[in-house]
């Protein structure tokens, strides 16, 4: 044990921490006033970094000129543009559609930045790259390390400062209590929500910059470091601003000591060896964290203006399965290889949106890890199915996601709304970085991966290939109506309504959401599974955190309530993919969805509930394509839905705002 | 034996003190009225029965069965219905569909219990008996809110209750529907089952309970008959301010 080393260790994570501290302040700003968690804040300190980058490394501005373009003008610029442009539409909209609208913002920004900046592996320099660096208990600490722990105690100061001692913040906090009392009082919540976006997204600018010179600029990297600001905010319970920075910090030292602590334990490292544990560190403190919180009041009932759709009878689902397959049969016989192949992927993606019009349309629980699940099927298809193409491995994919699915959800049903969804994220991140990338799952080399061969007729080839996904999404949506119309489908749709009823009558909530959850995580196995085969070899990019958060976006863009969302998000993808190959931009996929955010922001119950209604007026009832729900009842329907004061309330009667 | 006993029931939040030994017990086959004024900790003591609120201090006791560590879902199924001052409804079912799910979970329950009749009769039969057999079909969203409360009530009677707490029933039903609504609680009461009515309509509450207790700042400061409760000085004291009329 060397002190030195240790307190190395520990005043690096404390600059870290630091870092940390300003991005997850500006987090919780935005948050609090708005009720929108801003998934996209790591992403505008993404962008902000390499705009930083530009101007000082390629176009040769000078230091303080660039950081008062990027911090002053560039971050509160964006931040008050996506409050203006997008999230004062989403008022009164479902848990989901408020989550995946930020993740669209946030794939946008990724999909930007790898446009722009395309290739370049750059890295930044820091402030005063050239100045000695300062002592300072006998650690060596960077000049840059110095600015950063002195920049997040003035943001800690000034917000303090700003919030308690002028009028405009004072009207924020007013804001975040009760914005119908506040506007009684003469203050505009709309200007106060825009004006701490802007506040907020010029916090993310101000970390982006100083995190860039840290590690190497790389767009996914950057972004996914908000999961640690996440963490840190979590720690604040997303209200107080000295918790949030005494989690920063926490995490700071968590990240920097848990692999010395490692490192010098035999049993761990040995046991830890070949884990790429480090990069999931940030994901195994939100989730401890999230784990410490208790919130086991049940929810009750809560208006939105979420609406009901009909439910589709068997005969009718079984009647538009057969057309969708007999089209998809006719109309794979026009389209190349590399079409169809793209077509597969996207329905393979489809049957994962599937397991969450289950998870989330129908049980109202947010999951952001589907691909998480996703990746064990792949993983119990490999060792099941293998060459051979064996049915039975879409029997083991389920089989071995859904367990999974149940194990998860056992700590994470603690919590509910966003910090579930949170939880889930933080899963997939981990699934994603240590255990897919473990060379015992996958390989390290392209694994043979045969597909379907049912009863000696093999599906080999890429039109019979995309019939197979198209048959198994049906196959599966036919069942997830069915669960719809049953008993369980009736409970999950009272749990939906009012836990706190059914709790009344009965049921267990718990026990619920875990069939639910389990369910919906083997749905998504048998998906994984599907995407594997389509790419005849599974690999840990396909099941990587960032293509989980787009299947969410795909469904509630759908109208996560009607399973037809799983194939029009499928049949997007699969074109989207095509679209972007014959233009040659690269990830369009990811630019597209930025439109789909402010189209939800328009329409937040999801396009295909607009275009149901449309159906339903043209054709009559009698007539009407199976799948297509039925004329929905014009009443706001209660769905799970959190508002901050829900999530951040302890359960007693205490109110109040940003402390 | 009581049917249900609460035993020196205390719930503080904070420095709040919302329940103060909180002493009462409820017989099977009668109709027991609690009543009080706004803020007096009726709804806070039907959350501690029900198991949704976690008392700080007490015990609450279902025949003669300390249930005072279940969870809502396990004392629902030891008998324990209840409905809710503000509204708990499916708002996206049907009315008929709020009762069957109640019955459904009811009959999974007694899958090898004593005759029981199938789902859609006991359904049917409770929709007609608390009179919503016109609006059964209807999205309950759409329903007034007099409806919803029978809405509740026929989710909690599907459920096979022994004990049913009502939260003030009676708020939106018209004069008509109310009288007719206080005659279906005391059929149900000579059916056997133990009720526990809160309700502000006070003239109903003496009408029809047997006993009745009177909590003011969240301690009982009367029990007995209508007769003497409607006697007692302390009640009238608490309740109106003055001697007032409504008692």
């Amino acid at each position: 044990m060397d002190v030195k080393e240790i307190l190395q260790l520990v005043v690096i994570g404390v600059a870290m921490g630091s870092a940390y501290a300003i991005a997850a302040s500006g987090l919780v700003v935005t948050y609090t006033t708005s009720g929108i968690f801003n998934f996209a804040h790591g992403a505008i300190g993404m962008l902000s970094s390499f705009l930083y980058w530009q101007l000082t490394v390629q176009d040769g501005w000078p230091v303080w000129l660039s950081v008062i373009v990027v911090v002053l003008g560039f971050g509160p610029a964006v931040g008050a543009i996506i409050e203006f442009g997008i999230v004062r539409g989403l008022r009164g909209s479902s848990l989901a559609t408020r989550i995946v609208v930020t993740i669209a913002l946030m794939v946008f920004a990724m999909g930007l930045a790898t446009n722009i900046w395309q290739g370049q592996s750059a890295s930044l320099p820091g402030f005063f790259p050239d100045a000695d660096p300062v002592r300072f208990l006998d650690v060596a600490l960077s000049v840059h390390q110095v600015i950063v722990i002195v920049c997040a105690l003035t943001v800690a100061v000034g917000l303090r400062f700003f919030l308690f001692r002028t009028r405009v913040g004072t009207a924020m906090r007013a804001v975040v209590d009760s914005p119908a009392t506040a506007s009684l009082n003469g203050i505009k919540p709309d200007v106060v929500s825009q004006l701490s976006w802007a506040i907020g997204a010029g916090l993310a600018a101000l970390a982006g910059v100083l995190i860039g010179p840290m590690l190497q600029l790389e767009a996914f990297a950057l972004t996914f470091l908000v999961i640690n600001a996440y963490a840190a905010a979590v720690v604040g319970r997303l209200r107080s601003l000295p918790m949030t920075f005494v989690g920063a910090v926490g995490l700071g030292l968590f990240i920097n000591l848990v692999p010395y602590v490692v490192e010098h334990i035999g049993f761990l490292s040995s046991a830890l060896d070949g884990w790429r544990y480090q990069p999931a560190l940030p994901a195994v403190f939100l989730f401890i964290v999230l784990m410490l919180i208790k919130d086991s009041s049940l929810r009750g009932a809560r208006p939105t203006r979420a609406r009901t759709m009909r439910v589709p009878t068997f005969t009718e689902s079984v009647l538009g399965s057969a057309g969708v397959i007999a089209f998809t049969i006719v109309v794979a016989q026009f389209l190349s290889n590399d079409t169809l192949n793209r077509l597969q992927l996207g329905f393979g993606v489809g049957v994962v949106g599937l397991s969450l019009v289950l998870l989330t349309g129908y049980g109202g629980q947010v999951s952001l890890g589907q691909m998480g699940f996703a990746g064990v099927g792949a993983f119990a298809m490999l060792k099941f199915g293998g060459a051979s193409g064996n049915p039975l491995g879409l029997l083991a994919a389920f089989a071995l996601a859904a367990p999974v699915g149940a194990l998860v959800a056992i700590p994470a049903l603690r919590v509910r709304g966003l910090y579930l969804a949170l939880t889930t994220m933080a899963f997939a991140q981990f699934m994603d970085e240590t255990v897919f990338r473990h060379e015992g799952v996958f390989g390290s080399t392209s694994n043979a991966l045969g597909r379907l061969s049912i009863f000696g007729v093999s599906t080999d080839g890429d039109k019979a290939y995309l019939v197979t996904v198209v048959t198994v999404l049906c196959l599966l949506s036919i069942g997830v109506l069915a669960l719809r119309r049953s008993r369980y489908g009736r409970v999950l749709t009272g749990m939906r309504d009012s836990e706190l009823a059914s709790a009344t009558l009965g049921i267990d909530p718990r026990a619920v959401k875990l069939v639910t959850f389990a369910l919906s995580a083997g749905i998504a196995g048998v998906g994984g599974a599907l995407m594997a085969m389509a790419n005849e070899g599974a690999a840990a990019e396909q099941f990587a955190l960032v293509q989980s958060l787009p299947v969410l976006l795909i469904v509630v863009v759908g109208g996560v309530g009607m399973v037809t969302s799983a194939f029009s998000g499928g049949l997007a993808l699969g074109l989207m993919s095509i679209v972007g190959k014959q233009v040659d931009i690269s990830n369009l996929d990811l630019l597209l969805t930025g439109v789909a955010a402010v189209g939800l922001s328009r329409s937040p119950e999801g396009w295909g509930v607009g275009l149901a209604d449309q159906v339903t007026r043209i054709v009559p009832t009698s007539r009407r394509f199976a799948f297509l729900p039925g004329r929905p009842a014009p009443q706001p329907e209660p769905v799970d839905e959190v508002t901050p004061a829900d999530v951040t309330r302890p359960s007693g009667v205490r109110a109040g705002g940003l402390v | 034996m009581a049917l249900l006993e609460v035993r020196r029931v205390d719930v503080r939040f904070g420095g709040l003190h919302v329940l103060h030994d909180v002493t009462f017990a409820c017989e099977a086959g009668e109709i027991t009225g609690l009543i009080g004024p706004n803020g007096a900790g009726k709804t806070t003591t039907f959350n501690v029965i029900s198991g949704v609120q976690t008392p700080t201090e007490g015990t609450v006791i279902l025949n003669g069965e300390d249930v005072s560590s279940l969870k809502p879902h396990l004392r629902a199924r030891r008998g324990i219905a209840r409905t809710f001052q503000r509204l708990e409804v499916f708002g996206s079912m049907t009315a008929r569909d709020n009762v069957r799910v109640a019955a459904e979970v009811a009959q999974r329950r007694r899958k090898h219990g004593a005759a029981k009749g199938s789902v859609r009769d006991v359904v049917n039969l409770i929709i007609e008996r608390v009179g919503l057999s016109e609006v059964a079909d209807e999205q309950s969203d759409a329903l007034p809110t007099g409806h919803l409360r029978l809405v509740e009530l026929g989710r909690a009677l599907a459920t096979g209750p022994s004990l049913l707490l009502l939260d003030e029933p009676s708020s939106g039903l018209n004069e008509r529907e109310s009288a007719a609504f206080g005659e279906l609680l005391t059929e149900l009461a000579d059916e056997g089952l133990g009720i526990l009515l809160v309700e502000h309509d006070v003239p109903m509450v003496m009408a029809i309970c047997e006993r009745v207790h009177v909590l003011d700042q969240g301690m009982v400061i009367a029990s007995g008959t209508p007769a003497e409760v409607q006697a007692n000085n302390a009640v009238q004291e608490a309740y109106l301010g003055t001697k007032g009329a409504a008692l």
